[in-house]
C-alpha cells in the first residue's frame, strides 16, 4: 500500500512537468513578440524591457523556460494585463467560488446517481431499470446551461423566489449564500448525473453477472447485504474514474453555468481572459487547472485500491 | 426413498417463453453422506439442474414442474426469506472458477464469517476462530493470518480450498460442488478432489458433485447420474454405470478415459525434421523503479529437442512450465534471446521475415481455444484459405479447391463454406483450425492444447481426426498439453517440462511405465486407467495399484 | 414486467434524428426566411403563424434559425468526431500494436493532453488560433481524441493477445495485413459506439462555445449563440431560450437514444463478459 502510493505520487511527476513544459511554450504560440504578448501594450517600451529582462527573454529557450519555473515555483505567476493584479491571486480568490458549486454538485450527483444506478441494475429490465434508464438518457440531453437559463426563468423571473444571478460566499453570510448556490448547483447536477448514473449501473450489471454474488447469494445473504457488501465496492471502483473526470469536465466546463449565473469563478475568469486577450492570465489559468486535474485524478488513483485491492502499480 | 435427505422429482426448467427444457423430468435422490456424481457435457443441464435445488437459476431461468423436497420442505415453492434459511446453512455451493467465485474486495475471513455469523449468530471472534481452523484443516499454510489476506494473494487451487472450507463452516447438510476442480491442474485437481472427499466424510455431509469427467469422479462417487441434453440417461451405483453402461453416451464418456497403451519405444532410424538447441526465452517485467533493471524470468530455460519425421511428440507441462511459450517460439512467434531453431537442417530462428514465410509454409500451428483462434468476422471457407495467402503462384480457383479438399479431409461439409465462427460447434470450429493448418501441406504441425477447450467426447473425435490426418499425409506433431491423459494412447515420445526446464524425456511406454522426475510420478499417479480385465472393465490407479475394482 | 425498451427507444431516436437532417437541409436549401435578414417592423414578435417561433430582438425568424443552427450543429459535430477519430483512432492503434517506446510516447502525449480538462484545453487553443466554426472542429477534435487513443489503444491491446491474431503472424502475415485484416474490422463496432457517444458530446460542446460566443460567429445562428443572445430577454420573450433550448435537446436524445441501442447491439465485448 505504501509503495504503491510513492509510486503513484512519483508517476505524477512527468505528467505534471509535461504540461508546464505545455504551457510555457502556449506563450511563444500566440504570434508575435512575448514580452509584447505579457504586456498587451507595445507602446509600453519601459515595460517591455522590464519583462524581457525579468523573464530572460533575451536568452535561449531552455534557460528561459527554467527561469520561469522558477518564478512559478515562487508563486510568481506575472501580472494581469486587465488589471495589473497578480496572476495567481486572481486565480486562486475566484477558484474558491468555482470548487464549491463543483464539490457541492458533484457530491449530490453521486449520493443520488449510486444508489439509483445500482437499484436500476439489480431490476434490470424491469419497470423501475426502465424508468431510470429513460430519465437518465433524458437527463444526459439537455445542456446545463438550458436548465440553469430555465430555473431563472421559472424561480428566478416567474416566482421570484431564488436570486437568479450573483453571488454571496456561504462563509459570510451562509443562508444568503445558500440561495445563490441553489440554482447553479441543480443546473450541474442534472447535466452531469446522467453519465455517473450510467456508469453505476453498467458496472453494477457486470458485477451482478460475477460468481460471486451467486456464490453470496448461495450462502443465504439477504439481496440487501448482496448489493452492499459484495457489489457495491467492486461496482464503484470503475465509478470512481468517472467521477474524477466528470470534475475536471466540469472544471474545464465552469465556464458556461458561470457566464448563466454570472458567478465570479475561474470559469469566467477563463472567458474574460480570453476575450481580452490576457495571457498571463490565460497562461495561469492553464497552468493552475492543469495541476488541480492531476492532483483530483492522483486521489482517485490512491483511493482506488480501497475498492478494489488487487490493482498494482 | 424415505433415507434420502434430497429427493428430486419431475424438475423441469425452461429459459424464457417455452422452448425447449434445459431439463427435462430429471429424478434424482441423495441418501445422507451420499458422494452423488452427476456427469454429462456441456449443455447437458447438469449445472442447472444444481443451481435450481438453491434456487439460483440464471435470469430468465424459471422450474416449470416438479418437486424437490429437501428435509422435508418442497424447496420449489419456498418464498426468498425462507430459501436464504436454506441456503448455506443447509444446502452449501462450490463454484467452478476460483477465479471468480471468491469476492475480490473483501478478505477472506470477512467472507468466509459471513455465512456462519447469519446462520449461527456467532461473534466476530468466534466466527474467526472456526474459520482458521478450518482453513488449516484444508491445507491453508498460515491459516490465522489468512484470513486478513484478499483472494487474489492465493493461487487458484489455495482459492478453492478456501471455498470448500467457507462452504462447511456452517456445516450444512449437503454440499453442491460444480465443475470445482476444471479450472485446475491436474495434480492440484486431484489434491483438491481429495480434500473435498475427506473432509465431506468427516462431517458426514453429502456432496452433489458436477462434472464433465467420468474418471475423475466415477471411482470417488457412491452413486452416478448421467445426464445429457437435459435428460437422465444413467442412473446408478458407480459400479453399475462404470462397468456396465447401458447407453451409448455413457459409453463415449467412458471411452475418453485413457486405456493404457502407450507406445512402446521406436527402433526404426527416422531423419531428424525439427531441431531445438539450447533455446532461452526471458520475459522481463515492468521495470519497478527508473534505475532499476526489469526482473526477467526465464520461460524457456536451454531446452532442446529433436523432432523426427513421422513422430508424434508430446510436451506436458503444468500452467506457467513454459510449454505454450516453447510452441510460439518454434513457430517464430516469439523470439528467442539464444539457441537455434533448425527445419530440415536450415536454421530459422533468426531469418528476415520473408525468409521465414518461404522457409517455414511447412510449419504450422493449431491454437488452444477455437474460439479465439478463429477471427469471428470471417467465414469458413476464408478462413481457410488465408493460409494461401503468400503462394501467389496458385489461382483462386487452385486455392478454393485445395481448401474444400482440407475441409472435407477434416470432416466438414461444402455447406459449412459460409458459416461464421459462431454458428458452428466447438469441435467444429477445432476442425476448421485444423484445416488451415492442413491446406498448406505442412509437415509439421504444432498442436497447443488442441482439445482442452473441448468436450471430452469431442475431444476423442478430434484426436482421431488428428491421427488419421498424420497418416494421410504423412505428418508430424508436436503435441503441448496439460494433461497427460489425453497424449497416452497417441504420443511416440513424451517430454516433460517443469519451470521452463526439459526434466524427463523418453519413448511414451517409458515415461508411463517408469516416471524418474517427480512431477512425472506425480502427473502418472492421479491418472486413472480403465482397464479390462477378464471381460470387466477396471479402473486403475498406476501408482496406488488397484483402487477400486467391479 | 418486461417492457420492449430497446426497439422503442431505436425508433424514437432514429426519428429524431431524421428530424435534426431533415431540419439542417431545410434550413440550408429552403429557409421559410432568411435567418440573418434584420426586420425591425417584427421586433420581438410572439410565436404567430407568420413565425411560429416568434422573432428575435433584429426581427429575424427564430424557426429559420433553429434550422440553420442544425446545420452548424451537425456539421461542427461530425466534423469533430471525424477528427477526433481519425487523429485518436490512428494514434490508438499504434501505440495498441506496436507497444514499447512508441506506446509509451503516445501514452504520456494522451496523459498531457489529459490533464488539460474538458473544454479548457479546446478554450486555450481557440484563444490563440481565434473564434470561429473551422477552429472549434480542430480544437474540439483534438481535445476529444484523447478518449479515442486510450479506447482504440486497449482494444487493440487485448486483440492482439487473441489467438487469431498470432495465427495471423503465425501465417506469415505482415503486420500491416494483420492490422487492417483482422484487428481493425474486429474494433469498428465499439467505435462506433463510442462516436455515438462523443457525437452527443460534440452537439454539446459546440452549443457550449458558441453560447460562450467563441464557436459559430454572428450573425451566423447557431443554437448555443442564440441561447446566449435571448437571455438577456427570456423575461419578456421566453421563445427565445425555449426554442433553440428544445432544438438542442430533441437532437441530443436522439443521439443518446440511438447510442444505447448501439451499445446493446454492437458491443460484443459487453456481451462476451457474461
Amino acid at each position: 500500500m505504501f509503495r504503491y502510493t510513492i509510486f503513484r505520487v512519483l508517476a505524477a511527476f512527468p505528467t505534471l512537468l509535461l504540461v508546464t513544459i505545455l504551457v510555457f511554450l502556449f506563450i511563444r504560440l500566440v504570434p508575435g513578440d512575448p514580452a509584447a504578448v505579457l504586456v498587451g501594450d507595445i507602446q509600453n517600451i519601459g515595460r517591455l524591457e522590464e519583462i524581457r529582462a525579468r523573464l530572460g527573454l533575451d536568452r535561449s529557450v531552455p534557460e528561459q523556460f527554467v527561469i520561469w519555473l522558477g518564478n512559478i515555483l515562487q508563486g510568481d505567476f506575472g501580472v494581469s494585463i486587465l488589471n495589473g493584479a497578480p496572476v495567481l491571486d486572481t486565480i486562486l480568490s475566484r477558484f474558491a467560488v468555482t470548487a464549491q458549486v463543483i464539490f457541492v454538485a458533484v457530491t449530490v450527483s453521486t449520493l443520488i446517481a449510486i444508489p439509483a444506478g445500482m437499484i436500476a441494475a439489480w431490476k434490470q429490465n424491469r419497470w423501475a431499470d426502465n424508468l431510470i434508464v429513460v430519465t437518465t438518457i433524458a437527463a444526459m440531453s439537455v445542456p446545463s446551461f438550458w436548465i440553469g437559463l430555465t430555473l431563472i426563468l421559472i424561480f428566478g423571473i416567474e416566482l421570484g423566489w431564488l436570486p437568479s444571478v450573483g453571488y454571496v460566499s456561504p462563509l459570510e453570510d451562509f443562508s444568503r449564500g445558500v440561495m445563490y448556490l441553489i440554482m447553479p448547483v441543480t443546473a450541474l447536477v442534472m447535466g452531469e448525473i446522467g453519465g455517473v448514473l450510467r456508469m453505476a449501473r453498467a458496472s453494477t450489471i457486470e458485477v451482478m453477472r460475477r460468481e460471486y454474488i451467486t456464490h453470496a447469494r448461495s450462502k443465504g445473504l439477504s439481496e440487501g447485504v448482496v448489493l452492499a457488501r459484495h457489489a457495491f465496492p467492486n461496482a464503484f471502483a470503475p465509478t470512481l474514474t468517472i467521477l474524477g473526470m466528470i470534475i475536471g469536465s466540469l472544471l474545464g466546463g465552469a465556464a458556461v453555468i458561470e457566464t448563466v449565473f454570472t458567478l465570479p469563478g475561474l470559469g469566467r475568469l477563463t472567458i474574460d481572459a480570453i476575450s481580452s486577450r490576457d495571457y498571463p492570465m490565460v497562461q495561469g489559468i492553464l497552468l493552475v487547472v492543469a495541476v488541480i486535474y492531476v492532483v483530483v485524478n492522483l486521489i482517485t488513483d490512491l483511493l482506488y485500491p480501497i475498492f478494489d485491492p488487487r490493482v498494482k502499480l | 426413498m424415505n433415507c434420502s435427505i434430497c429427493d428430486i422429482s419431475d424438475i423441469s426448467i425452461c429459459f424464457g417463453k417455452a422452448g425447449v427444457p434445459v431439463v427435462d423430468r430429471a429424478n434424482l435422490q441423495i441418501a445422507p453422506g451420499e458422494f452423488h456424481a452427476i456427469v454429462g457435457e456441456s449443455g447437458s443441464g447438469k449445472t442447472m439442474l444444481a443451481r435450481s435445488i438453491l434456487g439460483l437459476l440464471p435470469a430468465g431461468g424459471r422450474i416449470t414442474g416438479g418437486k424437490i423436497l429437501f428435509d422435508g420442505q418442497d424447496l420449489t415453492g419456498l418464498t426468498s426469506a425462507a430459501m436464504r434459511k436454506v441456503r448455506g446453512k443447509k444446502i452449501g455451493m462450490i463454484f467452478q472458477d476460483p477465479l471468480t467465485s471468491l469476492n475480490p474486495a473483501l478478505r477472506i475471513g470477512t467472507q468466509m464469517g459471513e455465512a456462519l455469523r447469519l446462520h449461527s449468530g456467532m461473534t466476530r471472534e468466534e466466527a474467526r476462530n472456526h474459520a482458521w481452523k478450518l482453513l488449516d484443516r484444508v491445507g491453508i499454510p498460515d491459516a490465522r493470518r489468512a484470513l486478513d489476506r484478499y483472494p487474489h494473494e492465493f493461487s487458484g487451487g489455495m482459492r478453492q480450498r478456501i471455498m470448500i472450507a467457507s462452504t462447511l463452516l456452517p456445516r450444512p447438510q449437503l454440499l453442491i460442488a460444480d465443475e470445482p476442480t476444471t479450472a485446475l491442474d491436474t495434480i492440484v485437481q486431484a489434491n483438491v478432489m481429495e480434500v473435498l472427499k475427506e473432509t465431506t466424510a468427516e462431517f458426514g455431509i453429502s456432496v452433489l458433485f458436477i462434472s464433465h469427467d467420468l474418471g475423475l469422479v466415477a471411482h470417488r462417487a457412491d452413486r452416478v447420474t448421467v445426464m445429457d441434453h437435459g435428460k437422465i440417461i444413467e442412473q446408478g451405483g458407480y459400479e453399475d454405470v462404470l462397468f456396465a453402461p447401458e447407453h451409448d453416451k455413457t459409453k463415449a464418456l467412458l471411452a475418453a478415459i485413457p486405456q493404457g497403451q502407450a507406445k512402446p519405444e521406436d527402433s526404426t532410424q527416422r531423419d531428424t525434421l525439427l531441431e531445438v538447441r539450447d533455446a532461452v526465452v526471458e520475459f522481463r517485467g515492468r521495470r519497478s523503479l527508473l534505475w532499476r533493471k526489469p526482473a526477467a524470468t526465464r520461460a524457456l530455460d536451454s531446452v532442446s529437442l529433436n523432432l523426427k519425421r513421422g513422430e508424434t511428440l508430446a510436451i506436458i507441462g503444468a500452467s506457467g512450465s513454459g510449454k505454450t511459450t516453447l510452441g510460439r517460439a518454434i513457430l517464430g512467434l516469439t523470439p528467442l534471446d539464444s539457441g537455434t531453431i533448425r527445419l530440415n537442417g536450415v536454421n530459422i530462428s533468426d531469418l528476415p521475415r520473408a525468409e521465414h514465410r518461404k522457409r517455414t509454409r511447412n510449419l504450422q500451428i493449431v491454437f488452444q481455444d477455437p474460439v479465439s483462434a478463429l477471427d469471428p468476422r470471417m467465414r469458413v471457407l476464408d478462413l481457410v484459405m488465408e493460409s494461401l495467402r503468400h503462394n501467389p503462384e496458385l489461382s483462386r480457383k487452385v486455392k478454393e479447391t485445395r481448401t474444400t479438399e482440407a475441409l472435407r479431409d477434416c470432416g466438414l461439409d461444402d455447406d459449412l463454406h459460409q458459416r461464421l465462427p459462431h454458428q458452428l460447434s466447438g469441435g467444429q470450429r477445432q476442425r476448421v483450425a485444423i484445416a488451415r493448418a492442413l491446406v498448406a501441406r505442412p509437415e509439421v504441425i504444432v498442436l497447443d492444447e488442441p482439445v482442452s477447450a473441448l468436450d471430452v467426447t469431442v475431444q476423442e473425435q478430434v484426436l482421431r481426426l488428428l491421427e488419421r490426418l498424420k497418416k494421410d499425409h504423412e505428418l508430424s506433431y508436436i503435441f503441448i498439453s496439460h494433461d497427460i491423459g489425453v497424449v497416452e494412447d497417441i504420443a511416440d515420445r513424451v517430454l516433460i517440462m517443469v519451470g521452463g526446464k526439459i526434466v524427463e524425456q523418453g519413448s511414451a511406454e517409458k515415461v508411463f511405465n517408469t516416471p524418474r522426475h517427480d512431477f512425472t510420478r506425480k502427473l502418472i499417479s492421479v491418472l486413472p486407467e480403465l482397464r479390462e480385465v477378464d471381460g470387466r472393465f477396471q479402473l486403475i490407479y498406476r501408482d496406488a495399484g488397484v483402487a477400486r475394482s467391479g | 414486467m418486461r417492457f420492449p425498451l430497446p426497439r422503442f427507444n431505436v425508433l424514437i431516436g432514429a426519428l429524431l434524428i431524421g428530424l435534426t437532417v431533415i431540419a439542417a437541409l431545410v434550413g440550408l436549401f429552403a429557409p421559410p426566411a432568411n435567418p440573418i435578414a434584420i426586420d425591425y417592423t417584427a421586433f420581438l414578435a410572439p410565436p404567430s403563424p407568420a413565425h411560429p417561433f416568434g422573432t428575435d430582438d433584429f426581427g429575424r425568424d427564430v424557426l429559420s434559425r433553429v434550422l440553420v443552427g442544425a446545420a452548424y450543429s451537425l456539421v461542427s459535430a461530425f466534423g469533430t468526431v471525424a477528427v477526433a477519430l481519425l487523429m485518436g483512432g490512428t494514434l490508438g492503434a499504434i501505440a495498441g500494436f506496436f507497444g514499447g517506446w512508441v506506446d509509451r510516447v503516445i501514452g504520456i502525449l494522451t496523459d498531457t493532453l489529459m490533464a488539460f480538462p474538458g473544454l479548457l484545453l479546446a478554450l486555450a487553443l481557440i484563444s490563440i488560433i481565434g473564434a470561429g466554426i473551422l477552429p472549434m472542429i480542430v480544437t474540439l477534435g483534438v481535445s476529444f481524441s484523447t478518449i479515442y487513443i486510450r479506447v482504440v489503444r486497449s482494444l487493440v491491446l487485448s486483440l492482439r493477445e487473441r489467438e487469431f491474431v498470432e495465427a495471423s503472424r503465425a501465417m506469415g502475415n505482415s503486420e500491416t495485413f494483420t492490422i487492417f485484416r483482422h484487428i481493425l474490422p474486429n474494433c469498428i463496432s465499439s467505435i462506433m459506439v463510442l462516436a455515438t457517444s462523443t457525437l452527443a458530446f460534440a452537439v454539446l460542446a459546440e452549443s457550449a462555445l458558441s453560447f460562450l460566443g467563441l464557436g459559430v460567429q454572428a450573425p451566423n445562428p447557431s443554437w448555443g449563440g442564440m441561447l446566449a443572445d435571448g437571455r438577456g430577454l427570456m423575461g419578456q420573450a421566453p421563445w427565445l431560450v425555449i426554442f433553440p433550448g428544445f432544438a438542442i435537446f430533441l437532437a441530443l436524445l436522439g443521439i443518446n437514444l440511438m447510442g444505447d441501442a448501439l451499445r446493446d447491439w454492437l458491443d460484443p465485448w459487453m456481451e462476451g463478459e457474461a
